[in-house]
């Protein structure tokens, strides 16, 4: 048997993990527009390194850990509208428009003030639902890193929601309770 | 506060992950396949190479007969006939010239052995390897002499600016950042030996992280 065509093999890792991205990349850009660029972006990296992607779970890992990268380029004012993914880009903005829009509320105030590094740890816990492991080959670093570093911005994050005094009975008894420090 | 419950906090937090695999998502997939192809180096044109040479008749630290050297095999690869022309090989375009030779990388993805065993058949024992670097980087060379190789950014590496005498980039290194096709390489001098590493830094590729040291700054002449 053969090597796998570079298409089929692209398209199967496409499909899988294109949901997961996308969430990964809407959840930190302020724009359809700047999801969809860092989306094309990523899978075209994706594609031109195909031989680099790991195969099965870690192929999601990888993408995360390129885009996570493209991200940091978009913030740094160094990428350029790409022609691709015109309708994507269309196609987003218009579920932007359609989705309810989120509560700014002061726990959202409070995970802003916490460090870019800060967020995106607690957000690869929370929102990518990943472990520390998976977490430590997305960023490039160690397993034990990761842990102390998590452990650090969950510490930072509990101060903030204790020095926001918040009222948190939208998130429910059991919030209130932790930011005022009951078991 | 347990960490269940933060992490709960910040999952309530999550915006919406967007509409899925839409028609538009496909579309996107055929166009990354249909005209994003796998990169190729092409050779830039021969006026831009020249024009780009330009600065080296200016750099004091170079004997004019080194410069034209690195010109001629630059331009001409194997042009000269049997016997005059650079060397065929794989990798790196290696010459000599008085006191120094010109190393000009030609793959900058190639391993570390091959590098090796090309500078060794030319009689330069030193161990090379060409590793991504940020844009004001590209073209630089520092001589790593201890740790992981490859690890900047997880482990302590101890380099050094080698002294120019011994071994310097490519002059053209102070205008890689903003030429599209630059080349890469050093000039090193004959008899230089050293038991570190020599690291060149190459262009990234999207989303690659940097390994090549920070704090290398080009210098122009």
């Amino acid at each position: 048997m053969g090597p796998p065509d570079p298409r089929m093999r692209f398209e199967e890792i496409y499909t899988a993990n294109y949901a997961d991205l996308l969430g990964y990349v809407r959840r930190r850009t302020e724009s359809a527009d700047d999801a969809a660029d860092a989306l094309a972006e990523t899978f075209t990296t994706a594609w031109r390194r195909l031989d680099d992607v790991p195969e099965g779970e870690r192929a999601r890992l990888w993408l995360y850990g390129v885009a996570r990268r493209v991200l940091a380029n978009q913030r740094r004012g160094a990428s350029r509208r790409t022609a691709l993914a015109s309708r994507l880009r269309e196609e987003l903005s218009a579920w932007e428009e359609d989705a309810p829009h989120q509560d700014t509320g002061a726990i959202r105030a409070a995970f802003q003030r916490l460090s870019p590094d800060d967020r995106e740890l607690l957000s690869l816990v929370s929102w990518e639902g990943l472990d520390s492991a998976q977490i430590a080959s997305v960023l490039g670093c160690s397993r034990g890193a990761v842990r102390i570093r998590l452990h650090r911005a969950r510490k930072r994050l509990a101060a903030e929601l204790e020095a926001a005094e918040l009222d948190l009975t939208r998130y429910g008894p059991r919030a209130a309770a932790l930011v005022k420090g009951q078991p | 506060m347990r960490t269940a419950d933060i992490d709960r906090l910040v999952a309530s937090l999550a915006p919406g992950t967007g509409p899925g695999l839409t028609p538009g998502a496909r579309e996107l997939l055929d166009e990354i396949v249909a005209t994003s192809q796998v990169p190729v180096r092409p050779r830039p044109a021969l006026t831009a190479r020249l024009a780009r040479l330009a600065p080296l008749v200016r750099h004091r630290l170079l004997a004019p007969l080194t410069v034209a050297v690195v010109l001629l095999t630059w331009t001409l690869p194997g042009g000269l006939g049997p016997g005059l022309g650079p060397r065929p090989t794989e990798a790196l375009e290696i010459n000599r010239s008085g006191v120094y030779f010109s190393v000009v990388v030609k793959d900058v993805y190639a391993d570390k052995r091959s590098y090796r065993r090309e500078l060794a058949a030319h009689g330069v024992p030193l161990s090379m390897v060409v590793v991504p670097g940020r844009p004001g980087s590209v073209g630089q060379v520092v001589v790593v002499t201890g740790g992981p190789l490859g690890f900047t950014r997880s482990g302590k590496v101890w380099w050094t600016v080698p002294d120019r005498r011994d071994i310097a980039p490519l002059p053209v290194a102070a205008y890689c950042d903003t030429a599209e096709h630059c080349p890469i390489g050093m000039l090193v001098r004959a008899g230089y030996q050293n038991r570190g590493t020599v690291w060149v830094a190459r262009r990234a590729l999207p989303g690659e992280n940097y390994v090549f040291p920070t704090r290398v700054t080009v210098q122009p002449s």
